[in-house]
């Protein structure tokens, strides 16, 4: 029932990040109807309160949008879409790189050892 | 106006106080919770606010009434016990609720009864504890109240059942309703928390909300109480 | 509201009582068929004796389990666990009492009915079932008829006050007791028998002579004491309904500003 939220990471931005990937893998197709507030709350096991936060910022970000008599939709704009993959990259990348860069590995092996895991890995 | 408005409450027996000095103003739309050791005064809170006790100083006020029938009317308990004759059954049970509470919705208790499985006929002296304890919350839920004061809901129950109460709490959210819990199964709850009141020996010793002891002190409610508690 | 609390007190203080009164009333008629057959056995009425002794445990029993009853429900529904139900009502405390003593002051009625009826049972089927003495009320003329009916009117209320003031003693008494730290059903013990003691002292000194003399009139002729039986009565009730609304207002203070659910 419960998404598994990180501890010491409020609560609001965790439900941001999944829901924007959600978005992004097309979980949530464009333009699709989402659900209330109260039903993604009750998913995620989370107060109604820091749900509708995460989502108004989903708002501001341009990723989902409020028909007033309707409810929220995703949005159907394919150029915030890639653009979500484009900034999604980028995140899980930099924490790639940093746990990497940590064990001590230069940034040419990482992205050496990057493209032979993907050759490995087809 | 607040919803519920608490001054300075205090209350001593004898010479020793259980709680002093407490205030707290709440409006519709939150969900509190009331977080502390055993002794450290949430049940006295909350039977102040029921009306359980009378306040040694300072005041409660309901939507601006001093606690009394009108604001019980208006107030839903769930106590830290079983309190409802044993010997009725959960149909009885029920009809009792109706009696009493104006704001008591039926159907929907005998919605989530049937839910948890819980069998009309039988008499509350018959049933397991988990069960008991089931059958009074779903009482107290199906109630459309202004104030919900739950004395440890999820104490007894099994994760399934706990995740169903999680999910009544969360559904039952309403914009003009406070939801007071007190617990001390901080990890399992937090999530649904707006705000979180410590207490300490009957003082309040922090209060703010949930979301900002994750941002500003990088933790979760429950190891920040670990900290804060430490025996 | 009361009506609403007394729909479930009644039948919870009765769940206790009712068996027994059937008891009493079974125990009656066994008593009754003993005595009338005059069994000796040996020149010792054994079977007569026996069910004497079982119809007093019964009626003894009564006796207790009214008193147990009372005080169960009151502790335990009002200072007990079950306050942290009753006392979250939208209901208020003085309701809550009313509910209490008038309940308990219909049962105490009742047990009495019941007690009356058994005695009448017993002397009854012990007697051949001759009802020649209750015809006489209904021979002897209309206005002698009214009279008596009026008089167990008036002493079914005063038994219904008694009744109440036996709870409204009983409360008084528990929560004084209930004030004390430790040992408090001890107290409250102690307090009921302050009580009674105080009440027996003020019927003592200040009452004795003016009951007395009606008592006399009461005894030496029913018929033509019809008025001082009734003014007796309705002085009794009178002087029972005021301890009960001295005992009422005590209870009614001490558990709205000094109650402590544990």
């Amino acid at each position: 029932m419960e998404w598994n939220f990180k501890s010491g990471v409020p609560i609001y931005s965790q439900i941001i990040d999944e829901l924007t990937m959600r978005i992004a893998s097309r979980a949530y197709a464009p333009g699709e109807k989402l659900p209330s507030v109260r039903d993604l709350a009750m998913d995620a096991g989370v107060n109604p309160n820091t749900m509708q936060r995460a989502l108004a910022e989903l708002e501001r970000r341009g990723l989902v949008y409020t028909e007033r008599t309707s409810g929220r939709f995703v949005t159907k704009d394919e150029t915030i879409l890639q653009g979500l993959n484009g900034a999604l990259a980028g995140r899980y990348i930099e924490e790639l790189v940093d746990r990497l860069e940590k064990i001590g590995m230069e940034r040419s092996e990482i992205a050496a050892a990057i493209a032979d895991w993907l050759a490995r890995n087809n | 106006m607040a919803l519920l408005e608490i001054s300075k409450l205090s209350k001593s027996y004898g010479g020793s106080f259980s709680l002093e000095d407490v205030s707290l103003s709440l409006e519709g739309g939150q969900i509190i919770g009331l977080l502390g050791p055993n002794g450290s005064g949430k049940t006295t809170l909350i039977k102040l606010i029921n009306g359980l006790l009378t306040p040694t100083a300072g005041a409660v006020l309901i939507d601006g009434m001093e606690p009394g029938p009108e604001t019980k009317a208006k107030v839903a308990y769930l106590p830290d016990r079983i309190a409802l004759p044993d010997y009725m059954t959960t149909a009885e049970l029920m009809n009792l609720y109706q009696d009493f509470f104006a704001d008591f919705d039926r159907a929907k208790a005998e919605t989530m009864a049937d839910d948890l499985g819980i069998d009309r006929k039988q008499q509350l002296k018959n049933m397991s504890k988990g069960t008991k304890e089931k059958l009074q919350l779903i009482l107290v839920m199906s109630r459309q109240a202004s104030v919900y004061l739950l004395d440890e809901p999820i104490g007894g129950v099994d994760p399934a059942t706990r995740d169903y109460i999680l999910r009544t709490i969360i559904s039952n959210y309403n914009e003009s309703a406070v939801v007071i819990i007190s617990t001390h199964l901080i990890a399992d709850i937090e999530s649904v928390l707006d705000d979180i009141v410590f207490l300490r020996d009957g003082r309040m010793v922090m209060h703010d909300t949930a979301e900002n002891i994750r941002e500003n002190l990088g933790k979760s409610v429950d190891e920040l109480f670990r900290e804060v508690f430490k025996c | 509201m009361l009506k609403k609390l007394m729909k479930y007190e009644m039948p919870a203080a009765g769940r206790k009582l009712l068996p027994l009164y059937g008891a009493l009333l079974a125990a009656a008629v066994m008593l009754g068929i003993m005595l009338r057959s005059g069994d000796y056995l040996d020149g010792i009425p054994f079977m007569m004796v026996i069910f004497a002794m079982l119809y007093s445990c019964v009626a003894t029993a009564v006796v207790v389990m009214t008193f147990v009853v009372i005080i169960q429900r009151f502790n335990q529904g009002l200072l007990g666990d079950g306050g942290y139900f009753n006392l979250a009502l939208p209901v208020r405390m003085d309701t809550h009492l009313w509910n209490k003593t008038l309940t308990a002051g219909i049962w105490t009625l009742f047990a009495g009915f019941v007690g009356v009826l058994s005695a009448l049972i017993v002397a009854g089927i012990a007697g051949g079932l001759d009802l020649s003495p209750l015809l006489e009320i209904f021979t002897n003329g209309f206005k002698f008829f009214i009279e008596v009916f009026v008089i167990f009117l008036e002493m079914l209320i005063v038994l219904f006050a008694a009744g109440c003031k036996l709870a409204l003693q009983i409360y008084t008494a528990i929560t004084i007791g209930h004030q004390a730290k430790h040992r408090k059903g001890l107290c409250s013990f102690g307090a009921y028998c302050g009580i009674v003691f105080f009440e027996g002292i003020i019927g003592t000194v200040a009452l004795n002579t003016g009951i007395q003399h009606y008592f006399m009139e009461f005894l030496r002729n029913i018929r033509e004491g019809f008025w001082q039986v009734s003014v007796a009565m309705i002085t009794i009730f009178a002087i029972t309904a005021a301890f009960c609304a001295l005992y009422f207002l005590i209870t009614e203070k001490q558990l709205n500003t000094r109650l402590n659910l544990q």
